[in-house]
């Protein structure tokens, strides 16, 4: 019993997993340049930077671009990285460094004496952003921002001359030398080196290849193959043995079962953990040796060959070829063995070719395993075959037997029940349990036209989760049947599908392969339709299937649409995974145990495995460059003056699966109204007006946009100086005291003449009041009456003249300034007056050159009036008064000073009145000059007005 | 030392390099507790397996130590001393346009032995030799795998690898290539023997 066990197992074991290749294309890089690359990293927007000679290269999906590192570096790139700060660092075959920004300037690395002198064969940081750098030669530099330190042979590590290194997911670094392997770690100032060698467990000394996985490190030998150290158990839990393939010399881990090794001499090899490492093949017969095995964040393999090319694949796909015909049916069984159905008959897919299986050399449609392992065959004609869980008896099932039609399109189970699909209908057949079927304890039921449903060509049968069967026929319907009722959802309207090729479940939901239409959604009620306009590549759907990621496979004439049905992303595997021929017969897919899906075309079959978790589901944009008139500017930048108004965005999204698949979508909020579509890497705005504007850019695949991959920028436009808030302030402000000055001005003005003109009403009041002064009226009429005795003419005179004064000074009183003619006249008037009075005692003379120019009305006359109150007037004592013009620019009143005794009441208002007007109308003063003699007043003409 | 001394040709500068070497070596054993093997019979042969022709040489010249506390090793050879040929104008050639052998006088290997060997134990090892190959002027690192067998009084060494004629820049004119393989097949064995210290 143990050695058939053991015989099992080894059974099971050298059943390589088969022969399935991954398929490989070439990026032509060897047509770019000739020299080997030895270096090669991913940046954070996903362009590939390789290094080639001493020359830089970034790839981008489609074409290359070169980068010098620095003017005078002649040097081979032995290293490349990129820091968590985005600056990149290339180490150069002499120990040289050198960090930047390849697209701008890249320095010299210099911080201190004693860098590195000797091949740079890695750099990288760590957890603590600290760089690390190993050497051939003179063992690992650590860089902590501040000091450069050097860990060699004398502190502890095994050799100088160091292979690799890498650091894992505990954040340790581990390098490789001829010794085995070291681990390291520095933290202030304080290292650890740990040793793991051959005494460790390692199956050889000279470890040339480290890569971190998951749980540890892949290690790879120069002699003994590949192991696996798992740092939580702390112990290699898996070894190759009886290593046949040469030096390791690159490794890049696919799951954590999986790895692909370059080797020296023997190519690439897959290496699987339980079972044998199987050799992959390339199309090109010498691209044998492969020093640098790369994943890339999509979770594709990038492998560069010596021939200076550089190949990549996805290894979600993997193909076999072989030449049995269509494959129209695959299953894996509990065994884990492939079977597979073509038009030939069935077979064994085992250790890289189609066996056939006994004596079947029927047409082969469909393939069921049952709970009791027993594999059910669905022919073309020729009925079904039963075949028993061991696999060394069969019998058949025909229409003799029972079945209402000979050919079985498909196959489902459940327990000891069996549904088929066949072109006569469907057909139940029930196993009398718990017996291992025969042909002769089976119960046949029939569902065709008569039992119900209304069809003959049954595409698909299908059990979901819940118990119900779901038919799939050939233009008339999905029909739905369970316990209670059979019932038909096109002709009860409720699904417009009319064929289905294949169904699957996710969440409760029904999803159904339809030809010619696409996929569709069923909850039971309601429908979802996907077809070209949701990003489907084709319509000719023949079988779906849900991955372990719960995505949606759509399997059709040129590849495969996944679907993932929370943000309606489409991503395809078509061409350039070898599949754009894939033609598969209809229900030709099986999901296995190992959450992989096996698929049949036309003379392959492909392997799905889906993407790992971690990687990138979709293209995402980064905006890389923003530039102002050409010039680029930093993007930390967001506010940008109203002049410098030509602007240009530039971005990027990768996608290496498939970069041609990639255009964009961008709309500027606050300008353009919708999204408008671009094949192009930059858009430019110009004469873009004041305000806050934000550029949104998405991605598109095959020209359906990716929501979720939008890049954002926000910016303002500043209004120009004249339209800012501050500026607009400041100019009000400005405004509104130029005003208040100018109010002010006028004020003063007003109140200038308002003052002038107070001081005539004033004074006017004053003269009238002295006018009316009841004195001079009384001295006028006692003059009169005196005048009326004498001689009534001359009293008639001076009544007229009188009059003549009153009238005058009527007229003139309200005037500023009367002209100096007027003033004499009425001057004339007044003297009149006092001679009558006063006779001889009193003098006027007047000494006048010129009439011209202007005095305040009233001015002599009180000057006059003032010399007539305050002087003696008698015969003994006459008054002289002397009116003068001096130097044609002042008027002098001069009267002998013979005051008074009695002072009459002064208020002294007069000649206050005269300096005070005088002040508001000139600038000449007014002069009063007294002496024992003679009292004079000096008085300025004006010459001009000022309104 | 003193036959070594006695022994050694014009110095040109990759001999000198190859002397300083083997000298270090020998210094490094003065103070250490090793032992020095020193080559006592050494067999060279190389082998060129051409479409047209099949060429083969071979040489009894072989000089070397391996310095047991070091683990490692020199080995050097005078590139005129290949003999075999298929004609004497071969031979001249050969030396003349081939390896330059004028200019290049020796080929040498120094490197260390990867494996730690017990050379007290009597046995036979597979080890690995991590060295440096000059020929022709131009080194390149290499790692040959080669039998390592400890006996009572002495060391035996064998090894089988491949030159290819690309890595030393060693040019073959269009018009023989079809008559000179791009890899010469190489076999070597050696004898080494303790060296008496006087």
């Amino acid at each position: 019993m143990r050695s058939i066990c053991i015989a099992y197992l080894i059974f099971i074991n050298t059943l390589a997993h088969h022969a399935q290749q991954p398929h490989f294309r070439s990026h032509h890089f060897d047509r770019i340049s000739s020299e080997s690359i030895e270096a090669f990293v991913q940046d954070r927007q996903g362009f590939i930077w390789l290094g080639a000679g001493s020359n830089l290269y970034r790839y981008d999906g489609l074409s290359f671009s070169h980068y010098a590192v620095h003017d005078s570096v002649a040097n081979r790139i032995t290293s490349l990285h990129q820091d968590d700060n985005n600056e990149f660092w290339v180490g150069l075959e002499n120990g040289d460094i050198y960090l930047g920004n390849p697209k701008k300037t890249m320095r010299k690395w210099e911080v201190g004496k004693d860098l590195p002198s000797m091949q740079i064969t890695g750099i990288l940081s760590d957890q603590q952003e600290k760089i690390w750098i190993s050497t051939y030669g003179e063992g690992i530099y650590v860089y902590d921002g501040k000091h450069l330190y050097n860990m060699n042979e004398e502190d502890g590590l095994l050799d100088d001359e160091i292979y690799s290194m890498a650091v894992d997911h505990k954040g340790k670094i581990w390098v490789g030398s001829d010794s085995g392997c070291n681990i390291v770690q520095f933290d202030n100032g304080e290292k650890s080196i740990k040793s793991i060698t051959k005494a460790q467990g390692l199956q050889d000394e000279i470890v040339y290849v480290l890569k971190p996985s998951d749980q540890g490190m892949w290690i790879g030998f120069q002699s003994d193959g590949v192991c696996h150290y798992n740092t939580i158990d702390e112990k290699i839990d898996f070894s190759t043995e009886d290593w046949q393939y040469g030096s390791v010399i690159s490794l890049s881990e696919i799951t954590p079962h999986e790895a692909w090794v370059g080797t020296m001499d023997a190519g690439l090899i897959q290496l699987k953990k339980e079972s044998a490492p199987i050799a992959i093949r390339f199309e090109e017969e010498n691209s044998n040796k492969f020093e640098i095995l790369e994943q890339d964040q999509e979770g594709n393999i990038w492998a560069v060959s010596s021939l200076h090319d550089i190949w990549s694949t996805s290894p979600q796909i993997r193909v076999f070829h072989h030449n049995e015909g269509d494959v129209q049916s695959v299953l894996r069984d509990k065994k884990g063995r492939l079977w597979v159905g073509t038009q030939h008959g069935l077979y064994n897919l085992h250790n890289g070719a189609l066996e056939p299986f006994k004596n079947i050399t029927s047409n082969v449609l469909s393939l069921f395993e049952d709970s009791g392992a027993n594999l059910w065959v669905g022919t073309f004609g020729d009925g079904l075959i039963c075949i028993n869980s061991e696999r060394n008896s069969l019998f058949a099932i025909t229409e003799k037997e029972g079945l209402s039609n000979g050919s079985i399109l498909s196959i489902e189970g459940y327990e000891n029940h069996i549904w088929l699909g066949t072109l006569g209908g469907v057909n139940e057949i029930v196993i009398r349990s718990p017996e291992i079927p025969r042909a002769n304890n089976l119960i046949i039921k029939k569902f065709d036209r008569s039992g119900g449903i209304d069809a003959d060509f049954i595409y698909r049968v299908y059990r979901d989760d819940n118990g119900v069967i779901w038919i799939g026929t050939d233009g008339k319907g999905v029909v739905r049947m369970d316990n209670h009722s059979v019932m038909n959802l096109f002709e009860q309207e409720v699904l417009p599908v009319r064929t289905v090729y294949g169904f699957t479940e996710l969440q409760n939901e029904l999803w159904m392969a339809a030809p010619g239409d696409g996929i569709y959604k069923f909850d039971g009620s309601t429908h979802k339709k996907y077809s070209l306009d949701q990003g489907l590549t084709s319509l000719n759907m023949s079988s779906i299937a849900v991955d372990a990621n719960n995505r949606i496979l759509a399997v059709h004439d040129d590849g495969i649409d996944i679907l993932d049905p929370h943000n309606d992303v489409v991503t395809y595997l078509g061409y350039n995974e070898g599949l754009d021929n894939l033609k598969p017969p209809l229900g030709s897919i099986y999901a296995d145990e190992e959450s992989g899906i096996w698929i049949g075309g036309q003379d392959l079959i492909a392997y799905y495995q889906p993407r790992q978790a971690g990687f990138k589901k979709y293209p995402e944009v980064v905006l890389d460059d923003i530039r102002i008139f050409d010039k680029s500017i930093d993007l930390a930048e967001t506010e940008f003056p109203h002049r410098n108004n030509f602007i240009s965005f530039h971005f990027t999204a990768i996608w290496l699966a498939n970069p041609a698949d990639i255009s964009y979508r961008y709309m500027l909020e606050g300008y353009d109204m919708q999204w408008k579509s671009t094949g192009d890497h930059m858009i430019s705005y110009s004469r873009l007006s004041p305000g806050n504007y934000t550029l949104k850019v998405q991605s598109e695949l095959r020209g359906l946009p990716v929501e979720r991959s939008q890049a954002e920028y926000r910016f303002t436009i500043l209004k120009p100086i004249w339209q800012r808030d501050w500026f607009v302030g400041l100019a009000a402000i400005l405004a509104v005291c130029l005003f208040y000055l100018y109010k002010k001005r006028i004020e003063k003005n007003i109140s200038r003449e308002a003052a002038i003109q107070k001081e005539r009403i004033e004074s006017q009041y004053e003269v009238l009041k002295a006018q009316i002064n009841p004195h001079f009226l009384f001295n006028s009429f006692n003059t009169l009456a005196n005048l009326i005795e004498e001689d009534s003419n001359l009293a008639i005179e001076y009544i007229e003249k009188l009059s003549d004064y009153y009238r005058s000074i009527m007229q003139l009183r309200d005037q500023k300034v009367i002209s100096l003619r007027e003033e004499i006249e009425l001057i004339d008037d007044f003297g009149y007056l006092l001679k009558k009075r006063f006779g001889e005692n009193i003098v006027i003379e007047k000494q006048i050159n010129g009439l011209t120019g202007f005095v305040p009305p009233l001015t002599i006359q009180m000057l006059v009036e003032n010399a007539v109150k305050h002087n003696i007037i008698s015969k003994r004592k006459p008054l002289h008064i002397r009116i003068s013009t001096k130097d044609n620019e002042y008027l002098c009143v001069e009267n002998n000073f013979q005051p008074k005794m009695t002072r009459q009441e002064s208020t002294n208002f007069g000649l206050q009145s005269i300096k005070t007007r005088y002040e508001l109308l000139s600038n000449k003063p007014v002069d009063v000059l007294q002496t024992s003699q003679a009292f004079t007043v000096t008085i300025p003409i004006i010459r001009k007005i000022i309104k | 030392m003193l036959t070594f001394i006695h022994e050694l040709r014009p110095m040109t500068n990759q001999s000198k390099y190859w002397f300083l070497t083997l000298f270090s070596v020998i210094l490094c054993h003065i103070f250490s507790n090793g032992q020095t093997y020193v080559c006592a019979d050494g067999h060279v042969v190389f082998k060129s397996e051409a479409p047209l022709e099949v060429i083969v040489a071979e040489s009894r010249t072989l000089r070397g130590v391996i310095d047991s506390d070091q683990n490692s090793f020199a080995f050097s050879i005078d590139m005129q001393s290949f003999n075999g040929f298929n004609s004497p104008l071969q031979r001249v050639h050969f030396n003349e346009n081939y390896l330059e052998s004028d200019r290049y006088r020796t080929a040498n290997f120094t490197g260390k032995i990867i494996e730690p060997i017990d050379y007290t134990v009597q046995g036979t090892y597979t080890v690995r030799a991590k060295g440096t190959f000059n020929i022709h002027g131009i080194r390149k690192e290499r790692i040959i795998k080669g039998q390592l067998k400890v006996n009572e009084d002495d060391l035996s060494i064998e090894s089988a690898f491949v030159v290819l004629l690309d890595d030393h820049d060693i040019k073959i004119p269009k018009i023989v290539n079809q008559k000179i393989a791009k890899e010469i097949k190489v076999e070597m064995q050696a004898r080494l023997i303790i060296e008496d210290t006087k």
